[in-house]
């Protein structure tokens, strides 16, 4: 007769348990799922479209009209705000490699960033897989136009580090102004990221 | 019990509240799902599809006492539609093939073959036993019937299955 522990070795066996990371994959593609169910259909986006366009054709045409009748338009140009947070959006990088704490601890870098700056100067991250670097927060300094940064809690506490956040063409760069966290200071410092427009780069 | 620990109900974040009830369980129900489909990838297509309707119910399921056995319902649910449909779509391929192809007689190591001949609720008794790790008071709550049946189920289920394996597949 086969015994209990027979049966689970077989089991075992013949279905290997997944990974942490498979879990946290599996999400990722379950959280781009349930959006894209939601969104709605092509038929109706590609009449959203037209409709769209056809809107901005009859205003273009309407501001030509006013125009060729002697009026002076003349367009203004927006002064930008001291503090205006160019940067807001949602952002992403894929990282990878690894860093060895002062203690010795080595921490394994690769993850997926996600951050979201918003323009009232605050911020979150998302960082999968949780279990390693969970999730932080950003708040914008409008004195010096810095942002200070407390993420991997688990390495660093609550201590925040600030950070310069600046776009170079389409990409978000961070780059460390005082951070004692050393683990933290290596995956962010010089850290790139994307303009996150489709949930599919997540898992890309 | 032996899950729903980090699953209880979080007003504040739900979302977050459903990713940790998400990787709490998503192991055990692909694992099911993997045993009922016999084929991993199969399997994780159904697990996504449970998970996703616990995700459009969220609100309502973390109500639950046990949104984990909620799930595993669903989940079983759909493999054995798609497992039932697979099984449909195969005999109709070969009902007028001349070759008449059988299906293999699987060997007396497919554990999972071999769980495919025992009846449905043995099948799932012995998957939510050996493969869930559930114990008969949870596995009674996933089929929906008292724990004096889901201990027969799993009895009747474990014996022939151990006749299977010992080389008695007729």
């Amino acid at each position: 007769m086969t015994d209990d522990d027979q049966l689970h070795q077989l089991f075992d066996r013949a279905i290997p348990p997944p990974g942490d990371a498979d879990g946290e994959q599996a999400l990722t593609r379950l959280h781009y799922e349930t959006r894209r169910r939601e969104q709605p259909s092509h038929t109706s986006r590609h009449w959203l479209a037209v409709a769209a366009t056809a809107t901005a054709v009859a205003a273009v045409i309407a501001l030509s009209v006013v125009a060729s009748r002697g009026g002076t338009h003349r367009p203004s140009s927006p002064t930008p705000r001291p503090d205006t947070i160019s940067t807001a959006g949602t952002w992403f990088r894929h990282s990878a490699g690894t860093v060895i704490t002062p203690a010795g601890t080595t921490i394994n870098l690769a993850a997926v960033w996600v951050v979201r700056l918003h323009t009232d100067g605050s911020g979150s991250f998302d960082v999968r897989p949780r279990t390693s670097f969970g999730t932080g927060m950003l708040q914008y300094d409008r004195a010096s136009r810095q942002w200070d940064v407390t993420l991997m809690g688990k390495y660093c506490g609550t201590t925040a580090g600030r950070y310069s956040i600046s776009r170079s063409g389409a990409a978000l760069i961070f780059t460390a102004v005082r951070d004692e966290c050393q683990p933290r200071r290596n995956a962010l410092d010089g850290a790139v990221f994307a303009q996150l427009t489709d949930l599919a780069q997540l898992t890309g | 019990m032996r899950r729903t620990g980090g699953a209880q109900p979080n007003a504040a974040t739900p979302v977050d509240t459903y990713d940790e009830f998400f990787l709490a369980e998503f192991a055990g129900v692909l694992r099911l799902c993997h045993g009922l489909l016999g084929d991993r990838a199969r399997a994780e297509e159904v697990t996504q599809e449970a998970f996703i309707r616990v995700y459009t119910n969220w609100a309502r399921i973390a109500g639950y006492d046990r949104p984990d056995a909620w799930v595993r319902r669903v989940a079983i649910r759909l493999a054995l539609r798609v497992r039932d449909r697979d099984r449909r779509r195969w005999a109709l391929e070969h009902a007028f093939s001349r070759d008449r192809a059988e299906p293999e007689v699987p060997s007396a190591t497919d554990v999972l073959a071999l769980t495919d001949r025992l009846p449905r609720n043995q099948r799932v008794a012995v998957l939510l036993r050996y493969v869930d790790d559930l114990s008969i008071p949870d596995i009674a709550t996933v089929l929906g019937c008292s724990e004096g049946t889901a201990r027969v189920h799993l009895h009747r289920g474990r014996q022939r299955l151990a006749e299977l394996l010992e080389g008695g597949t007729a």
